[in-house]
């Protein structure tokens, strides 16, 4: 425009250049509605295929094991088959071969997807093992992938099911120690950056951002083939006598913790299909019960610190029968006078009333209370139950004399247990623990060592011959312990022929190492004293736990004085 | 002077930005490897918690128990044969 005489007008190219713009500039609108609108949901859908993803790396649950690190419980990792829905119907991929592996249908497994079909993530089955998925994924069906998980196997299966419980699907506690010890268990799971093409595979491992940390293992305190003793004859037992359940608690008398701990009935942790509630309980800690004649050197205990009583104290039991206010209490029969080591030996209630009776009014509660009773053991298991004693200051006449032959308060077997372990250890209670102790235990005293030796004695005699618990000896070893048969409290009274068996006791006597309680739930049979069903089941059990820890035997009749602690030794067994 | 100064900086450019391309393949590269080497540590890792159980199911306390005292004839010690040593 500089030279205005030399501008000349070319009105046609200006027009195809005009044009050419338009038709550019039309096409590049197209394009973006073509993109933005048209195809949005078809390149949508393969842009995040493609996409960088963010995924998880399961962590490993720790593996928890005996005392000996047998394992009690681990975790396999499986796999998981899980499908994008509309993918996998878009594909109009063959899926009969991928429903026999489901065990469905091909109809019910086109019907489940097309259902979810708004979803992008629906299982098809978890935990199949991984053999068996690689063959679901060399099928190459767009939309089907797998995941990885861990599933956790019991091997001891039943034998320790109430105290290790289980977890869930997703790997997390459900009962028993799993759910104690969840977060020492659980791992920490990591993530990573991956890249995935269209079927959902990864296809290249970007970049780690937080590696897995893996769950602790936990040692436990039982010994697995003790466990499994126990588990054995108190099965049998509540077999034989048709008993509605059992439980029984064996605990080392050094150190507090428990060697084995079984209930019945138990269910396979492994198969848990169509098993009640009430099968996972944990009858041993979670179930209180009176604990009848079992008491008994409890009170026995409270009178010889009063300072009243010695072992050969004699208490009259005339007539057999005792009025107090107005209630009753009876002996099986008229045992005389006696002294005060056999009120425990033939387990007689007036004896013990009489003792109970004639203490400083909160005498009994405190012996009873310091001996664990009321409270829970602190073992941090899950649904302990802490049992019950009144706390009421000066317990009523009738109270207090029912409350000495082991009625009107609670207990677990767990508990007793832990209150027989008093006359083990010399007087001291010790904590419970259910993991393996290293370090040695300080425990608190509260009997005084002389008396806690004097009551061991007492129930030395309670296991000889005419003593109540005489099935409970075990051949090579001095044994203490005490019966128990207790009516079941029901609604309006006590039952008259719903009776618990118990035995507790502790061997060898000499330097006790084991502490064991025994609780039969309601016997049917014949036989239904403790001293009948109990007893027998704490000598069965006691004989092979002490072989299998290596106590030395404290009675072989003539060797007696020459038993020293060393290895037992089987010379040739004569045929 | 200048000129001197310009080329040695585009040198040092041009190096680092090779050494910059190299350390990204060295760190892709390693990555690869470690993913590798994660992967064969958890086969391992599976494969033993699978060989423990086996173990551990072979050795329950019940086929134990059976197998001595069924098929080995075998029974526990009675006190009058064992022989305490000092």
């Amino acid at each position: 425009m500089t030279e205005p005489g030399t501008s000349v007008v070319y009105e046609k190219r200006r027009w195809l250049i005009l044009s050419l713009y338009i038709a550019g500039m039309s096409l590049l609108v197209w394009r973006a509605i073509d993109l933005h609108v048209i195809s949005k949901e078809f390149l949508q859908e393969h842009g995040d295929a493609r996409a960088l993803r963010v995924v998880q790396i399961p962590a490993h649950r720790g593996m928890i094991t005996d005392r000996n690190g047998e394992p009690l419980a681990v975790s396999t990792s499986v796999n998981s088959i899980w499908a994008t829905p509309r993918r996998v119907l878009d594909s109009d991929a063959d899926l009969s071969a991928l429903a026999d592996y489901l065990d469905t249908g091909v109809d019910e497994l086109i019907k489940l997807l097309r259902d979810r079909i708004g979803r992008d993530f629906v299982y098809l089955k978890r935990h199949v093992d991984p053999a068996q998925a690689d063959k679901v994924m060399a099928l190459n069906i767009p939309g089907i992938s797998l995941e990885q998980e861990f599933r956790r196997y019991y091997p001891a299966g039943e034998v320790t099911a109430h105290m290790v419980g289980f977890t869930n699907i997703d790997d997390a506690g459900q009962e028993g120690l799993e759910l104690a010890y969840n977060d020492w268990l659980q791992g920490i799971p990591g993530s990573k950056r991956v890249l995935k093409d269209r079927l959902g595979r990864t296809i290249e491992n970007v970049e780690s951002i937080s590696t897995p940390s893996p769950g602790k293992n936990l040692e436990l305190s039982i010994d697995r083939r003790i466990q499994y003793l126990a588990y054995r004859e108190l099965k049998a037992a509540v077999q034989a006598h048709n008993a509605r359940g059992g439980s029984l608690v064996m605990l080392d008398s050094k150190t507090g913790e428990v060697v084995a701990m079984v209930g019945q009935p138990a269910y396979n942790p492994n198969n848990r299909s169509g098993m009640k509630g009430e099968y996972y309980r944990n009858r041993a800690v979670t179930d209180v019960f009176e604990p009848g004649s079992t008491l008994k050197p409890f009170t026995v205990a409270a009178g010889l610190e009063s300072g009243v009583y010695t072992p050969l104290t004699e208490i009259d039991t005339r007539p057999g029968h005792f009025k107090v206010g107005n209630h009753t209490i009876r002996d099986t029969r008229n045992y005389g006078v006696i002294d005060v080591a056999t009120v425990i030996k033939k387990s007689s209630n007036i004896g013990v009333s009489k003792i109970a009776l004639s203490l400083e009014p909160n005498k009994l509660r405190h012996t009873l209370s310091n001996a664990g009773f009321g409270a829970s053991t602190g073992s941090g298991f899950p649904g302990e139950a802490s049992g019950y004693l009144s706390t009421a200051n000066n317990w009523s006449e009738v109270g207090l004399a029912t409350i000495a032959f082991g009625y009107g308060l609670s207990v677990t077997v767990l508990q007793l247990a832990q209150a027989y372990q008093i006359f083990a250890t010399d007087g001291q209670i010790l904590p419970v623990s259910f993991i393996k102790v290293d370090e040695p235990v300080s425990g608190k005293q509260v009997i005084p060592p002389e008396f806690a030796k004097q009551i061991r004695t007492m129930l030395e005699t309670a296991v000889e011959k005419e003593g109540t618990g005489q099935l409970a000896v075990v051949s090579g070893y001095r044994v203490a312990g005490k019966t128990g048969t207790v009516h079941k409290a029901t609604a309006g009274g006590y039952s008259e022929d719903r009776y618990l068996s118990l035995f507790a006791g502790f061997a060898p006597v000499e330097d006790p190492r084991l502490v064991m309680a025994v609780m039969i739930d309601e016997p049917m049979g014949q036989q239904y004293y403790g001293g009948q069903v109990a007893a027998p089941v704490f000598s069965k059990v006691m004989t092979g736990a002490l072989r299998l820890m290596d106590v030395p035997p404290d009675n072989l009749p003539g060797t007696r004085n020459n038993i020293l602690a060393g290895k037992i030794h089987s010379a040739g067994i004569p045929e | 002077m200048k000129d001197i100064v310009f080329w040695l900086l585009f040198i040092a450019i041009f190096i680092s930005a090779l050494q910059v391309v190299m350390s990204r393949h060295e760190a892709r590269k390693l990555f690869v490897e470690i993913q590798s080497l994660e992967k064969n540590r958890d086969d391992l890792n599976e494969k033993w918690t699978r060989l423990l159980l086996e173990q551990s199911t072979w050795a329950t306390d019940v086929r134990i128990e059976t197998i001595a005292r069924n098929e080995l004839g075998m029974r526990p010690p009675v006190n009058s044969v064992l022989v305490f040593e000092k």
